[in-house]
C-alpha cells in the first residue's frame, strides 16, 4: 500500500467542510507559504519535480520560472478544471469529495506566482461541482484564508470559478483564456505564450486541477520529500481515472513505480477484467493518446515490464510506446472491437474540432466518414491508406494539439490493429451483425524489437 | 546576424536576403520571388490580424535563433511568424 499525499483524507467524513479540512491539518501550506518568499516556494516546487498531470507532462516550476514579471501589470494563475477528456475523470473526483485541497493549492501557488486575482474556469457539465467549489471559496473566505490581507500577511487573493459551455476545446489553455475573457474558444496561436500575454494581455499560468493540488504537500513536507515517492524523473503520485472493461473501475492514486500489470489485475488496484476475458487493449492516458495492444502495454518492446509513469508509457515512441497523458486509463477487452472504438473517438473530435485552421476542422471530418464506412461494411482496403494519410497530414500542422490528439488514436489503431480494419472490409456481412473485432490480439504473441 | 540594426539576414531555400526587422517569413519570401514563396490563402495583408488559420503557408524552420529557443526544425505558419523570432 503507498502512502497517499493527495487522496489520504478523502474517507473522512464531511472532509468538503472548511471546520474538518481544517482540523485534519488543511491550509497549512497557506500558513507555511506566507512564512517564506514566493521565490521560496517556486523554489520548493522546482525542486519537487512535479511534472503537469494535465497531460503533456511539463515541469511546473519550470513553467511558472517563464512567468514575465513586468512591473504594474497584474498576473494570474488559471486552474484548468476544462476535464474534457473522454475517460478522464480524476479532477472531478478530486473537486468533489476534497474540495479545500484545490482552494488551499490555489492560494499557496498564487502567492508563489504573485496573483491577486485567480480563476478556476471548470466545465459547464460540472454544475454540481462547481456548487461545492463556491461553497468552499465562500467557506475558506470566510475564515480568512481567501480574500483581502490572508493571514494579516498583507497578500490579497481572490478566488473565482469560471464555468465554461461545454467545449473539450476550451481545456486547451489558449481557447481557455479566449474563453474565460468572453470570447469564442478558438485557441491562440503560440507565440506569445500565455507566460507573456495571457488572459486580458496579462501573464498568466495555467493549470491542471491535480498539479495545483500537489503544490499542497510539496509545500507541507518538503520538495525533496515529494522527489523521493515515484521514479526518475516522475516524481509524486497520480491519479488514474480506470474505466472500461474492468472489474473496479475508478479513480486510483498510484505511485508512478507500479506496473501496468499489477494496476489492471492486482486486487488492490482495478482488480483484473470481467467475466474471466482477456485483456486485448488499452489507452493508457485519456482518448488522445495512442491505443496499445495488450502485449505492448504489458512489457516494452524492448521486454522490460512496463511501469505507469511518463517515461516507461512512452518507451519507444509512437511505434510500441504510448503516453502518460492525462490518466485516463481505458481497458478494452477481447471482445470489443477497435474500430468501432476507433469510430467513436474520431466522432468526438469531428464534433470537438474548433473550426479555425483547415487541417484539423476537415481532416477530422474524413477521419469521422471513413471509419463509419468502414464500420457500417462499406469500405474498401484503399479506405485504410487513406485513412493513413488523411491523419498523417493533420499531426503537426494545427495550432493546438487537438489535431494531433485526433490522429494520434485513429494512427495507433491502424499501426498495431491493421488485421482488424481488413477484416472490416472481407467480412461485410458478418461486421454488421457481429459487433467485436478479432479476439487474436489478446492471445499472447511474443514481442520482438 | 544582422550588420544593420534594422535588417536582418534570412536564408530562404539558399537564397539569402536583407529585410527589416519585424517582417514575417512569408513578406521575406514574397520580396524574393513567387517561386520560393508558399502559397497563403487566409492571409491578406491588408487586414490586421489575418492569417495563421489555414495553414497552406506552413514552413520548415530549420534553424533558430538566440532568441527563441524553441526546439528546430519545426513548421510554423510563415504568415504569423516573424524572421527571427523576438517572443517567447
Amino acid at each position: 500500500m503507498i502512502k497517499k499525499i493527495l487522496l489520504d483524507k478523502v474517507h473522512i467524513e464531511c472532509i468538503r467542510h472548511f471546520g474538518v479540512y481544517r482540523r485534519e491539518g488543511g491550509y497549512r501550506s497557506v500558513e507555511k507559504a506566507l512564512k517564506m518568499t514566493p521565490d521560496e516556494v517556486l523554489e520548493e516546487v522546482k525542486k519537487s519535480g512535479l511534472r503537469g498531470r494535465g497531460g503533456a507532462g511539463f515541469p511546473t516550476g519550470l513553467k511558472w520560472s517563464f512567468l514575465a514579471k513586468p512591473d504594474g501589470v497584474p498576473r494570474h494563475l488559471v486552474c484548468n478544471a476544462d476535464e474534457s477528456e473522454p475517460g478522464t475523470f480524476k479532477d472531478r473526483y478530486l473537486m468533489e469529495f476534497i474540495p479545500h485541497l484545490l482552494i488551499e493549492g490555489m492560494v499557496t501557488s498564487s502567492y508563489a506566482l504573485g496573483s491577486n486575482v485567480s480563476y478556476i474556469y471548470i466545465r459547464g457539465e460540472y454544475d454540481w461541482v462547481c456548487d461545492i467549489l463556491e461553497e468552499a471559496i465562500a467557506e475558506a473566505k470566510q475564515n480568512g484564508f481567501v480574500g483581502k490581507n490572508i493571514l494579516g500577511s498583507g497578500f490579497d487573493c481572490e478566488v473565482y470559478m469560471h464555468r465554461g459551455a461545454g467545449a473539450y476545446i476550451c481545456g486547451e489553455e489558449t481557447a481557455l483564456l479566449e474563453s474565460l475573457e468572453g470570447k469564442r474558444g478558438l485557441p491562440r496561436i503560440k507565440p506569445p505564450f500565455p507566460a507573456v500575454k495571457g488572459v486580458w494581455d496579462r501573464p498568466t499560468v495555467v493549470n491542471n486541477v491535480e498539479t495545483i493540488a500537489a503544490v499542497v504537500p510539496i509545500i507541507n513536507d518538503g520538495g525533496d520529500e515529494f522527489a523521493k515517492i515515484g521514479v526518475g524523473k516522475s516524481t509524486g503520485t497520480k491519479l488514474i481515472s480506470a474505466c472500461g472493461n474492468l472489474n473496479k473501475p475508478g479513480v486510483y492514486e498510484i505511485d508512478m513505480n507500479l506496473s501496468v500489470e499489477e494496476f489492471i489485475f492486482s486486487d488492490e488496484y482495478c482488480g483484473g477484467i470481467p467475466n474471466g476475458k482477456r485483456l486485448k487493449a488499452c489507452i493508457p492516458g485519456g482518448s488522445s493518446v495512442p491505443i496499445l495492444p495488450a502485449n505492448l502495454l504489458l512489457k516494452t518492446a524492448k521486454g522490460e515490464t512496463r511501469l505507469m509513469n511518463y517515461e516507461s508509457l512512452s518507451d519507444g515512441g509512437f511505434l510500441t510506446g504510448s503516453m502518460m497523458g492525462s490518466g485516463g486509463f481505458i481497458v478494452l477487452d477481447e471482445d470489443q472491437c477497435v474500430v468501432r472504438h476507433t469510430l467513436s473517438l474520431a466522432r468526438f473530435y469531428h464534433h470537438e474540432s474548433c473550426g479555425q485552421c483547415s487541417p484539423c476542422r476537415e481532416g477530422t471530418g474524413w477521419l469521422h466518414k471513413i471509419l463509419t464506412k468502414l464500420e457500417t461494411g462499406k469500405g474498401e482496403m484503399s479506405d485504410i491508406d487513406l485513412l493513413w494519410d488523411v491523419q498523417r497530414r493533420i499531426e503537426g500542422n494545427t495550432i493546438c494539439p487537438l489535431g494531433d490528439a485526433a490522429a494520434w488514436p485513429v494512427a495507433a489503431a491502424i499501426r498495431h490493429f491493421r488485421d482488424e480494419f481488413e477484416w472490416h472490409v472481407t467480412n461485410r456481412e458478418e461486421c454488421l451483425t457481429r459487433n467485436f473485432g478479432l479476439a487474436h490480439y489478446a492471445d499472447p504473441i511474443e514481442v520482438g524489437v | 546576424m544582422s550588420e544593420d540594426q534594422n535588417l536582418i539576414k534570412v536564408t530562404i531555400d539558399g537564397i539569402t536576403v536583407d529585410v527589416p526587422e519585424g517582417t514575417t517569413i512569408l513578406n521575406a519570401a514574397r520580396q524574393i520571388g513567387p517561386e520560393v514563396a508558399p502559397p497563403a490563402m487566409c492571409y491578406y495583408s491588408k487586414l490586421e490580424g489575418s492569417g495563421g488559420k489555414c495553414r497552406t503557408c506552413l514552413v520548415e524552420v530549420a534553424e533558430g535563433s538566440t532568441k527563441d529557443p524553441r526546439p528546430m526544425p519545426k513548421l510554423v505558419a510563415s504568415c504569423r511568424t516573424n524572421v527571427m523570432d523576438e517572443w517567447w
